[in-house]
């Protein structure tokens, strides 16, 4: 591939450092053929010029609401979607989608034919997906204290707006929501997200683990845990059996938090 | 009794009622729980089917002998009932858990109707007011239980159903002699009329109380009495229009009273054609079907091999080809292979560009259905070709359509 003239421009590999890039490419005008690398991509050979960006999150934001602006809320949340999942390959598409945006407003998620809006479409699905099927996958336990702690291991990064829907549902109670693979977690006291975090962005697996230290599942919870797999069991009509159909909606991937799924 | 024994047994005994939907209800700022308009699945039984709601039954004691029920009084099956606690204590525990989205509370018939429901509307009134719980409630009205306790049961519950269990009112003299027509009918009717009230007032007053917010549903068993599709998909129309119900459950008939002979001897479950009943359903809720468009008297059987929308484009293939360029929304819902996801991307897509076979398979149009029946920019694939049998083996064998050229023709 020809590349000549091509700019690069080199970030860390955050959601908020891939805000930037694009940002970036779209300052730098639409001459500019950027190519963007994560730590450990593969360097062009023909860039005339290596940018390294920093990945700063008023920056980010300030792109965000510029897009907002210039758009709507709906194709800021297609680009957040995806940038939870973080594709291989994704920036040239959101690049792109980002300029037709620009371009032409919030009617550009019309285009379905179009590739790069059928490829933001598409991974804002998948995540939109796994956030809707954690509403109703992911399982509390109660713990000594009182609090209801869930532990999951979602594909894409999903745990805030979980904890937006959870914030809503068991606003009374209070809770923790750990995503185990990436070691973050979203807390709910009864009043605040995370509030233990001086940030407000979640938090790290060592912060929770200092403040689950000492506690542990509650007295009720073998016997509620048992009560909910025998409702489970029986609840499966015997001449309908379909086991593949049940695996279709629920992957073996899921099983491990699962009550019910648990040999 | 242990209290595992009871849900052990009372689940077993709700296990064959079909709904399990939590949607349609918008239940916001209670202690704990909400609703969410589009329902949440949070598990799914090794028979595939989701679960969302705990669904039990208050009771297995029955006084009523219905041929086709597990529960009727002749069987000598373990019996028991749930006290108000119980079940308050089962749903909230789950429910914080997140194993559930909220209570499907139904009943055997244990003593005066009146009696069985007072504790079901006891239920959902002790989760609502004393446990401050927002989440979803299905209660499965007691046929011939007052008015006055369907309407308690309406303020408390997201959603509250009869069962109309068999389709004409035949079936039902023959098969659960202690039901009537009119002990279904009159509370249905009243459920109805109540919805239809309480969404009318909460227009001019949002503050109004809201009656069965989540609307009200129904199921009837197919294949343990006479009927033909052609009945059945216009008994369901004719609730539709005259009840506004939300959604007719079918669910295929389970031989679970062998010795019954009343029954016909299945081996299996009708679930084909059951599958197929829904399909034909899902036309007339969103495709804008009507039930004498699908069937007709000389022909009152669904086709078991084709989907109900194939059967009725092969009908019709005399107004096909349609230009999807151009074609009305309408039009596009009813071409096989097009749902109402990709007909509404076609109808956005198409003011940007010209759209071509390739654009039609990125939109999520499955080709080798719909390539028989559209046009893109006047173009065909290889359509002139085919006849309507061509087309009906394509489409029964699953080939595409230039598979099923190479076979019409012997190439």
């Amino acid at each position: 591939m020809d590349s000549s003239g091509a700019v690069e421009l080199a970030y860390d590999g955050s959601a908020t450092g891939c805000l930037c890039a694009i940002a970036e490419a779209c300052e730098l005008g639409e001459e500019a053929a950027p190519v963007f690398v994560r730590p450990g991509g593969e360097r062009s050979l023909f860039a005339v010029a290596s940018h390294s960006i920093e990945a700063s999150p008023e920056r980010a934001d300030r792109f965000l609401r510029d897009l907002r602006e210039r758009s709507s809320g709906d194709v800021v949340h297609m680009v957040l979607r995806v940038l939870s999942a973080m594709p291989d390959g994704q920036e040239p598409h959101l690049y792109a989608f980002v300029q037709k945006a620009l371009r032409h407003g919030t009617h550009i998620l019309q285009a379905h034919a179009d590739d790069d809006v059928a490829y933001v479409r598409e991974w804002a699905r998948r995540v939109g997906f796994e956030i809707h099927r954690f509403t109703g996958l992911l399982r509390f336990q109660e713990f000594k204290s009182g609090r209801l702690v869930a532990l999951y291991e979602p594909d894409y990064e999903i745990t805030l707006p979980l904890a937006f829907h959870f914030r809503r549902r068991l606003a009374g109670e209070s809770w923790v929501i750990l995503d185990c693979g990436r070691r973050h977690a979203a807390t709910w006291n009864g009043k605040r997200l995370n509030s233990e975090s001086p940030d407000g962005g979640l938090l790290s697996g060592c912060v929770l683990d200092r403040c689950l230290e000492g506690d542990g599942p509650s007295e009720n919870e073998a016997r509620s845990r048992e009560l909910w797999r025998i409702f489970h069991r029986t609840v499966a009509i015997e001449t309908r059996c379909n086991p593949g159909l049940q695996r279709q909606f629920m992957p073996t991937r899921y099983w491990n938090h699962l009550t019910e799924m648990d040999p | 009794m242990t209290l595992e024994q009871k849900l052990s047994i009372l689940t077993d005994a709700a296990k064959y009622d079909a709904s399990c939907a939590s949607s349609g209800s918008n239940r916001q700022g209670a202690k704990i729980g909400n609703t969410s308009t589009s329902g949440i699945c949070h598990s799914w039984s090794s028979d595939g089917r989701c679960v969302s709601l705990l669904k039990i039954l208050l009771s297995n004691v029955c006084l009523y002998d219905c041929a086709y029920c597990i529960n009727r009084r002749s069987n000598d099956i373990p019996r028991t009932t749930f006290t108000v606690a119980e079940v308050v204590a089962l749903t909230m525990d789950f429910y914080r858990r997140n194993c559930i989205e909220g209570l499907f509370l139904s009943s055997a018939v244990y003593g005066f109707p009146d009696r069985v429901m007072e504790h079901m509307v006891a239920i959902a009134r002790t989760l609502r007011r004393e446990e401050g719980f927002g989440g979803y409630i299905h209660l499965k009205a007691i046929p011939g239980a007052s008015l006055e306790l369907m309407r308690q049961a309406g303020l408390h519950a997201d959603r509250v159903s009869v069962n109309i269990e068999l389709p004409s009112e035949e079936s039902l003299t023959r098969l659960a002699p202690e039901k009537t027509r009119s002990s279904i009918l009159a509370p249905m009717a009243f459920i109805a009329r109540s919805i239809h009230e309480s969404r009318a007032e909460r227009k001019l007053d949002r503050r109004a109380p809201a009656f069965a917010p989540g609307g009200h549903s129904t199921q009837l068993i197919v294949g343990a009495s006479p009927e033909s599709d052609l009945q059945i998909v216009r008994l369901g129309e004719a609730l539709y229009r005259k009840y506004e119900i939300s959604r007719v459950y079918f669910s295929a008939f389970i031989p679970v009273n062998l010795y019954d002979s009343r029954l016909p001897p299945l081996e299996m479950p009708p679930l084909l054609r059951e599958h197929r009943l829904y399909q034909a359903d899902w036309l007339l809720r969103n495709y804008g079907f009507q039930a004498n468009e699908l069937l007709s008297e000389s022909e009152p059987r669904l086709d078991a091999a084709l989907d109900p929308k194939a059967m009725w484009a092969l009908r019709n293939y005399h107004q096909f080809p349609i230009e999807v360029n151009t074609a009305d929304y309408e039009w596009l819902l009813r071409v096989p292979g097009i749902g109402v996801t990709s007909a509404r991307r076609i109808a956005g897509a198409r003011r940007f560009q010209s759209l071509s076979f390739d654009d039609l398979k990125k939109l999520g149009v499955v080709l080798k259905r719909a390539a028989f029946f559209v046009t893109c920019g006047g173009h065909h694939l290889d359509l002139h070709r085919h006849t309507v049998e061509s087309i009906r083996r394509a489409l029964t064998s699953g080939m595409t359509p230039n598979h099923a050229e190479q076979l019409t023709f012997g190439f």
